[in-house]
């Protein structure tokens, strides 16, 4: 009998924080919708004077189709680049011991975990002498700092639970090292790549203080814009912004939430 | 009506030649404006080539259409507060028809802090970068103008020689005059600015409000917690700051200096701070805190959080009704002492676009964007209506006749209450003295 | 030799990056906050900088509210992440929903997260109105100040919306995997529920908690984003300060926003080292 109360109120508690969990996490995104929605939305309305206006903004005013452009251009870049630079490197601490490991682990975490808002401010000056300020380039440049240790420190994981002997028994079965590494190597830590690019994207697609300061305002990304529009009170349009800022996380939450079940890595 | 008309351009010669002295120059633009007006549509500013007219600029004679040749073909990445979406959609639409007409290219670029495109030109002159500048045009005033200048990063004198310049009165002190510093033809104006208060017809009528800073404080006595002002350093309450200094203590004539020190300006200034500490347990928030920006007091304001909201813009507010900003029922008005000033847009010295720019300076000088920026962002007019023929002042008003009543103040009342900004220079100690002895208080 | 290479090769290009850019970056950083500015024709070197922000009230107040800023998220999210963790851990119906619910907001922007406090808990926010309508409220006035407020109450929970899922859903994985099958052995020999958690699943818990609140910790103390969306006029976080003082067109305030930087730097540099000063040494006892 006691039992049966004390399961009672378990199931009861872990009901509560259930259903405040879900409210929590998913009420946010309420007003965010209403208010890209609104013409006028003044307290205490709990409804707004509807209007089209931020939308007809967002579809027609080139500002954010250029932005989305260059968010997306300049995120996949550095995401593809990161990969390259990365899979060698996390192969290297993930499945080799050698002198200087651990430092170089550490010095390699760092700038993932380390506000980068002095290394924007230094290298600046350098960016400027060679004419990466306010370029595309410039601002992957800065992007790549953060992005590719956060890259490496999550495909480490896959191959340090990584096993070479499937390498070496297709060599052993006459593979060649290209085709072991296109048949073998990437397909067993593919599910790894991909969520460790789908959250190196979502990285790059985030960084605000970093392009602002590289980038200055001609390299304006989706967040830049966002800003902007918050800064200026103008909620329809930013809420609109917003949303449009979101879809990528979106579609990258629900595309791997297969993956990300098992993952353990962040 | 014909004689009317002759009569004003008459007087505006006169007016015009007696301030301009021996520039004989300066009288003949007025005389071809009247010959090209009658050839010259309504809708667009083109001129005809028969005006031969030297540009006075440190890159030797060029006509007009030399200039306007140049141009064709050019982009012009014109940086601008970045934040208002009915601006942006007036310079994307609007300017950028216009300049496209010319051949030129428009291409907007917006940031939150004009002191980011001021950065760049320095860091490019710095770098070595003399040509082929990321900025080509700034949206630009006060003191970020003089830094500018004094840095040697404008390119210039050109704005007094280019084409519409004709409408502008150069004379005037608040065109003549950046906040002190002086213009010199290296930016030409944009739009007027002028600080008024904005409140709710719902609430209240205009006798119910105060007028002077004496009877504000009276008025938040009476009504705790529903009158507050933006945070310096932002500009709109450095404005408000300092209006409060010139009735406070004696007039603007006295800081028409250029020698003040921070140590003679702080005791000038005293009186504002008593005043600004003996008013802030009657503010929002009892004074701990401020809005930081006049966006958040524009949201307390329709959010109903406080009586009044600021802007500057010499037009008033029909256009941020629109937009949704303020509910329908908002008005405006000005109180006694209200500053009011010129925007202006400047050419960094190492832009390759440097034609194109003055032919989008030229363009915002025309009466046919100008009265558009009346109606569509509530921008006050830099051309003075005496040097205009007829047909551009019907244009000019009707503009305003579009504009709901209450939501602007008229010309003659913005001109009875306007006062100078003077030494933008002491905007710094302003800051740095509202932040020292009333906001950490 | 080829072996021994091996790995450095393969990690040659990654350690470009992180020399030239990284730390090529601090290094430039820590040269201007000596005052070396080739730019205004400034080639002193001194420490100036450091030494009127360390004697500015308005930077060493920055620093503390950082720091209450970094510690208060953190320790909330962690108690928040922990409390979830535990509920979720076992298996039940609607399981798959709730962890999916729980990670979300993972890969959502941090600024997202700002926007919707913006406009959830202002004074004449959504949840305002919705009080007001349950007439708890009357006037946006009685709601309390959580954003634009020196309390930083909104930055908190800007701040916490984002740490609690990614702390919590390691511990999870740690509950799921290592925690089940040791406290099923120690509820078969008797422990409560309490013992159960206090002596063997906290500590199960302990390495995933410390190395996300690092993370976290070292996020919201060199923010800018939330703390300027959500943040009131005084005091402000120490990259705000960092920042504005950066931008100012007077070049000569640039010394100071350097040393700001390199401030925080080092802090959370330092906080890193303890952390696996501290990690090895549980690495041992354990």
């Amino acid at each position: 009998m006691r039992n049966q109360n004390i399961n009672k109120q378990r199931h009861l508690s872990r009901k509560t924080i259930l259903i405040l969990l879900f409210i929590w996490t998913f009420v946010p995104f309420i007003p965010i919708l209403i208010w890209s929605f609104s013409l006028r939305w003044n307290y205490p309305s709990l409804i707004p004077e509807f209007s089209l206006r931020a939308w007809k903004y967002i579809f027609t005013q080139k500002e954010i189709i250029t932005s989305l452009t260059k968010s997306i251009l300049i995120s996949s870049i550095v995401t593809v680049l990161s990969l390259l630079i990365g899979l060698p490197a996390a192969r290297a601490l993930g499945m080799y011991h050698f002198k200087g490991k651990k430092l170089v682990s550490l010095l390699v975490s760092l700038p993932a975990i380390v506000p980068l808002l002095a290394v924007a401010m230094g290298i600046q000056v350098v960016f400027i002498k060679l004419g990466l300020s306010n370029s595309i380039t410039g601002v992957i440049l800065i992007h790549l700092v953060p992005v590719m240790p956060y890259m490496i420190m999550n495909l480490q994981s896959v191959f340090e639970g990584y096993n070479p002997e499937i390498e070496q028994q297709a060599r052993v079965l006459g593979a060649n090292a290209l085709i072991t590494f296109c048949k073998v190597t990437i397909p067993t830590i593919l599910p790894g790549i991909i969520v460790a690019c789908l959250f190196s994207f979502v990285v790059s697609w985030s960084q605000y203080l970093l392009t602002l300061i590289i980038g200055g305002a001609t390299t304006k990304t989706l967040p830049l814009l966002l800003f902007a529009f918050l800064n200026s009170g103008d909620y329809a349009i930013g809420g609109a912004v917003c949303i449009v800022f979101v879809l990528p996380a979106l579609i990258i939450l629900f595309g791997s939430s297969k993956y990300l079940a098992g993952s353990k890595t962040m | 009506m014909k004689q009317k008309a002759l009569v004003i351009l008459m007087v505006g010669i006169m007016f015009f030649g007696l301030l301009t002295g021996c520039k004989g120059k300066d009288t003949q633009p007025v005389q071809q404006q009247d010959a090209t007006d009658n050839n010259a549509s309504s809708q667009t500013d083109s001129e005809q080539p028969n005006e031969v007219k030297t540009v006075d600029n440190n890159w030797g004679d060029m006509t007009w259409t030399e200039v306007l040749e140049e141009a064709k073909g050019q982009t012009v990445n014109w940086y601008m507060w970045g934040g208002s979406a009915v601006i942006n959609t007036f310079v994307d639409e609007v300017i950028a028809e216009r300049a496209a007409q010319y051949g030129i290219k428009l291409n907007r670029v917006g940031v939150t802090s004009i002191s980011e495109a001021i950065t760049k030109v320095m860091g490019e002159k710095t770098a070595g970068k003399d040509t082929n500048g990321e900025v080509d045009l700034i949206w630009i005033n006060g003191a970020n103008f003089m830094t500018m200048k004094q840095a040697d990063v404008l390119f210039g004198p050109w704005s007094e020689s280019i084409e519409n310049a004709v409408f502008v009165n150069w004379e005037e002190p608040s065109i003549k005059y950046d906040m002190g510093f002086e213009v010199e033809g290296y930016e030409s104006p944009w739009a007027a600015a002028q600080m008024q208060l904005i409140y709710d017809s719902q609430n209240y009528s205009e006798d119910a409000l105060p007028h002077n800073y004496a009877q504000l404080l009276e008025w938040c006595k009476a009504n705790p917690g529903r009158f507050t002002y933006v945070a310096a350093p932002d500009f709109m309450g450095t404005r408000f700051i300092k209006q409060a200094l010139y009735e406070l203590t004696g007039g603007y004539e006295q800081y028409m200096r250029d020698d003040i020190t921070k140590e003679e300006f702080e005791e000038m200034s005293q009186p504002v701070w008593d005043y600004f500490n003996e008013l802030a347990p009657y503010l929002w928030r009892e004074g701990k805190t401020y809005p930081k920006s006049s966006s958040e007091l524009n949201m307390m304001f329709s959010n109903n959080e406080v009586d009044y909201s600021m802007t500057l813009s010499a037009g008033g507010i029909s256009s941020s009704i629109a937009a949704g900003t303020f509910t329908e029922t908002s008005k405006v008005y000005t109180m006694d002492t209200s500053i009011g000033d010129v925007n202006y847009v400047a050419i960094p010295y190492n832009s390759s676009a440097k034609a194109a720019a003055m032919v989008i300076a030229n363009i915002i000088l025309s009466p046919a964007t100008q009265a558009q920026g009346i109606v569509d962002i509530s921008n006050g007019p830099v051309i003075d209506s005496t040097l205009l023929s007829e047909k551009y002042v019907e244009i000019i008003k009707a503009a305003y006749e579009t504009l709901p009543v209450g939501t602007f103040v008229k010309e003659q009342d913005l001109i009875q209450d306007r006062v100078p900004e003077v030494s933008g220079y002491l905007n710094v100690f302003i800051n740095e003295l509202w932040n020292e002895k009333v906001s950490t208080r | 030799m080829d072996e021994k290479s091996r790995p450095w090769l393969m990690l040659l290009p990654a350690l470009l990056i992180i020399v030239f850019l990284f730390l090529g970056g601090l290094v430039f950083c820590l040269v201007q906050s000596f005052n070396y500015q080739p730019i205004i024709g400034s080639y002193t070197v001194n420490l100036d900088a450091y030494a009127s922000i360390f004697t500015d009230k308005a930077f060493l107040l920055s620093l503390v509210y950082s720091l209450y800023i970094a510690f208060g998220s953190t320790l909330l999210s962690i108690i928040l992440a922990v409390v979830t963790a535990m509920a979720l851990r076992k298996t039940f119906i609607g399981k798959g929903l709730a962890v999916f619910t729980f990670q979300f907001p993972i890969p959502i922007p941090h600024i997202v997260s700002g926007v919707a406090i913006l406009m959830l808990f202002t004074q004449s926010g959504f949840i305002s109105r919705i009080f007001n309508m349950m007439q708890l409220v009357d006037k946006p006035s009685d709601f309390p100040e959580l954003v634009y407020s020196n309390n930083g109450v909104g930055i908190l929970l800007a701040l916490i919306w984002k740490f609690m899922p990614f702390i919590g859903i390691s511990v999870l994985a740690l509950l799921q995997t290592t925690g089940l099958a040791y406290e099923d052995q120690a509820a078969s020999l008797g422990a409560n529920a309490w013992q159960r958690f206090r002596y063997i699943l906290l500590p199960i818990m302990k390495p995933a908690i410390l190395s996300t609140s690092i993370l976290t910790f070292a996020y919201a103390f060199g923010a800018y984003e939330l703390p300027f969306l959500l943040g009131g006029v005084y005091p402000k976080t120490l990259a705000i300060i960092a920042f504005e003082k950066y931008n100012n067109v007077d070049l000569s305030y640039r010394p100071q926003s350097m040393a700001m930087s390199i401030v925080i730097t080092i802090i959370v540099v330092s906080l890193i080292l303890l952390y696996r000063k501290m990690a090895v040494k549980n690495e041992v006892s354990s």
